[in-house]
């Protein structure tokens, strides 16, 4: 007897506890991303992966104020599901600017429930192993600002990015300078294609040997020069495009090769039609600090330019100013472009945790004016998770600002091709 | 384009002597690997480049350069006193490993004080160029050569007519016997250290005055300073300068006609190379392996 009511209190103890246990799992209103559907978290945590420190910090500094930025604008309008229900907690993960460190920051972040996705900007390099680990850990990771194209098209399917590629980079840049040349009735006779030859410029060099001819059209493209970004000297380049005659080279370089190379220039006294490039080096301030005078003119295919004719840029540029005194940079507008486009996808498909933040994502298709929708053409994602409609913009630096070339229906300025002499920019 | 390669390799060879003049005084003097070598040039670069502009191009350029030289010397003299007078009979490891998180710590720092972009100087004291035919090279590389082919000149009379010059290279070639003579060894690594740092300064500040450089590219000179002393040989004052042209004048060349799988190892593959060939540097050539060893 004692053994059959043992059984049975034994048997109905754990019916009660195993029934408290559901009901406690049910009614969780403590923000996990993890709470079962049908529940909308009051605080949803995300992660964002960037170099604090290291090479890389400057973008990483860029990216943070802009994530700062982007989730006080959320919380303030009441979270991402109003009503004071969705408020994003962001939890930063310096990556060091190294591959490695990227990727235990992405695991770091994984292991924490909490964390619905992973926002990242990171060097290619980093960006590649960052993504892979996203998949590992199955971590929905957000690609803001890296243009490395392989990152979409390796069949991973926990990576999205917001960003456009390097590939995309270079055909709207090649054509964007064929459209303002076209437009001053200019036409080059000898176009070479210059790059750096460690960092990106392979990835470059090798879609400039795919794509180049078909993109340049009935341009006589006589050269394609690599150099060593670190060289303390480019002026053999410049020599050599000089003696080559050419009158249009398209570079691709980094912040201390593009001034060098535009600083052999005028030092050799090489004017060609436009002074023009593409990545890394081209639209950075330091660029324009450090030529002053000399980068006006020059046309560069970046990310963004501030003066873009589109209100939802202009809000942004002065939020971003007020707020830390500076202008935003590129990765800036792109990594607040891509956290807009991720608060978006949570908001528009109500998702409150982990699991169906992947497929909100691939819904996204966010025309730019849209609410931080601040980049040239919005964000629509593919179904490998690549954005298709993000394009450069062709800017002009002229007085150590910004104006915005290209695309035509947000262009404030026009460039002067032929440009001017030397002496002229004095 | 070859004339043009030419004179970029001399006025760049010009400053990599310089560099390895320094980086050749602490290794040759006191036996000691320091690799915050390179911390000091970009310290004293970016030190220097914050500067306000002064009227007078001479002014400007020699302001700099002092300021370069000082942050450079003061670097190196705290380094050395709190760590590396220390370490000097301990072994090159210890040496390294201490002195690569030194590179790392100052590095952060000056992240903190001066940013993580490039910085250059505010405006180019000495603007134009200098224009020979088709070459053109821009003044303010000129005077930087110019600048450093006179220090080199300058150090090797020191080296070989100063009282303390001669002692240093009596403690490079005999250290006991230095000490049973009476020098002290301690002060006189010191001053090594600290000369060897206002060098590196002294290169920084040369660098940036055409050059915008980044508290990230330590490691990048001092891999040119260690690569150059390499090939000239660590026992010696005049291969380190010569092999700095040659470095120079191999990295230029690689850069303008080499394929681009090399253009940026080709000079690094050729010292390998002349190190197999003659272990104790292009020196040997002169000097013979005996003196060297």
């Amino acid at each position: 007897m004692n053994d059959v009511m043992s059984r049975r209190g034994f048997l109905g103890v754990s019916a009660a506890a195993i029934g408290g246990v559901l009901i406690g799992c049910g009614s969780d209103d403590s923000g996990s991303g993890g709470s079962s559907s049908g529940d909308l978290p009051k605080r949803i945590k995300i992660g964002g992966l960037a170099a604090v420190s290291g090479a890389a910090a400057a973008f990483g500094e860029s990216a943070l104020n802009s994530w700062r930025l982007a989730v006080d604008e959320w919380n303030d309008k009441g979270g991402v599901f109003g009503d004071g229900r969705g408020l994003i907690d962001l939890e930063i993960v310096d990556d060091r600017s190294t591959p490695e460190q990227a990727v235990e920051g992405m695991a770091r972040l994984a292991r924490d429930k909490d964390v619905l996705a992973v926002m990242g900007v990171e060097p290619s390099p980093a960006t590649l192993q960052a993504s892979t680990e996203a998949e590992r850990q199955r971590m929905p990771y957000i690609n803001v600002a890296s243009l490395e194209a392989t990152v979409n098209t390796r069949g991973l399917t926990h990576s999205i990015s917001t960003s456009t590629t390097a590939n995309v980079f270079l055909e709207e840049y090649v054509k964007g300078m064929r459209e303002l040349l076209d437009a001053q009735g200019v036409k080059p006779q000898r176009v070479a294609f210059v790059y750096e030859n460690q960092i990106v410029g392979p990835v470059y060099k090798r879609h400039w040997d795919k794509v180049g001819a078909k993109l340049v059209g009935d341009w006589n493209v006589v050269d394609a020069i690599g150099y060593n970004p670190t060289s303390q000297d480019l002026s053999p380049v410049v020599s050599r495009l000089k003696s080559a005659r050419v009158d249009l080279p398209l570079m691709v370089s980094y912040v201390q090769d593009s001034i060098l190379l535009v600083k052999a220039m005028k030092t050799l006294d090489y004017v060609p039609l436009a002074i023009s490039g593409a990545a890394g080096g081209w639209e950075t301030d330091e660029f324009a600090d450090a030529l002053r005078s000399d980068s006006n003119h020059v046309i560069c295919a970046g990310y963004y330019s501030p003066d873009l004719d589109i209100e939802e840029t202009r809000r942004f540029v002065k939020a971003y100013t007020d707020r830390y005194k500076t202008v935003p940079d590129g990765v800036a507008a792109s990594a607040y472009n891509g956290a807009y486009a991720l608060f978006g996808a949570l908001q528009a498909d109500r998702v409150g945790q982990r699991d169906g933040v992947l497929d909100a994502m691939r819904k996204v298709n966010l025309e730019i004016g849209k609410p931080g929708m601040i980049i040239p053409q919005g964000v629509k994602v593919t179904q490998t998770g690549a954005n298709e409609a993000a394009r450069p913009t062709l800017f002009q630096w002229m007085d150590g600002k910004k104006q915005a070339l290209l695309p035509q229906e947000y262009a404030t300025a026009k460039p002067k091709i032929p440009r001017p002499g030397w002496d002229a920019l004095t | 384009m070859f004339e043009q390669t030419l004179i970029a390799a001399v006025t760049t060879g010009a400053i990599y002597a310089v560099l390895a003049a320094g980086f050749s005084l602490a290794m040759g003097t006191m036996s000691v690997v320091d690799f915050a070598y390179g911390t000091y040039v970009v310290l004293g670069a970016l030190v220097a480049a914050t500067l306000p502009t002064m009227d007078s191009a001479v002014v400007d350029v020699v302001a700099r350069l002092a300021v370069g030289l000082a942050t450079g010397g003061l670097a190196a003299a705290v380094v050395y006193a709190v760590v590396l007078l220390r370490l000097t009979d301990r072994g090159h490891l210890p040496q390294l490993i201490a002195t690569l998180g030194i590179a790392l710590v100052v590095q952060g720092g000056m992240v903190q004080a001066f940013g993580a972009n490039a910085v250059s100087t505010k405006s180019e004291a000495l603007p134009g160029a200098f224009r020979l035919g088709d070459v053109a090279v821009p003044n303010s590389r000129v005077a930087a050569a110019v600048i450093g082919v006179a220090i080199v000149i300058a150090l090797g009379f020191y080296l070989s007519r100063s009282r303390t010059g001669k002692a240093w290279r009596a403690v490079a070639a005999n250290p006991r016997g230095a000490v049973l003579s009476g020098m002290s060894l301690p002060r006189l690594r010191l001053l090594a250290g600290i000369a060897s740092g206002a060098l590196a300064g002294l290169a920084g500040a040369l660098l940036v005055q055409y050059l915008p450089i980044s508290a990230f590219q330590g490691l990048e000179y001092l891999i040119i300073a260690f690569f150059v002393v390499a090939l000239g040989g660590m026992r010696s004052t005049v291969g380190p300068v010569l092999a700095a042209f040659l470095f120079a004048l191999v990295e230029a060349l690689a850069n303008a006609y080499a394929p681009d799988l090399v253009k940026g190892s080709a000079v690094y593959i050729v010292v390998a190379l002349s190190v197999v060939l003659l272990p104790t540097g292009l020196a040997t050539l002169w000097m013979g392996k005996e003196r060297l060893a």
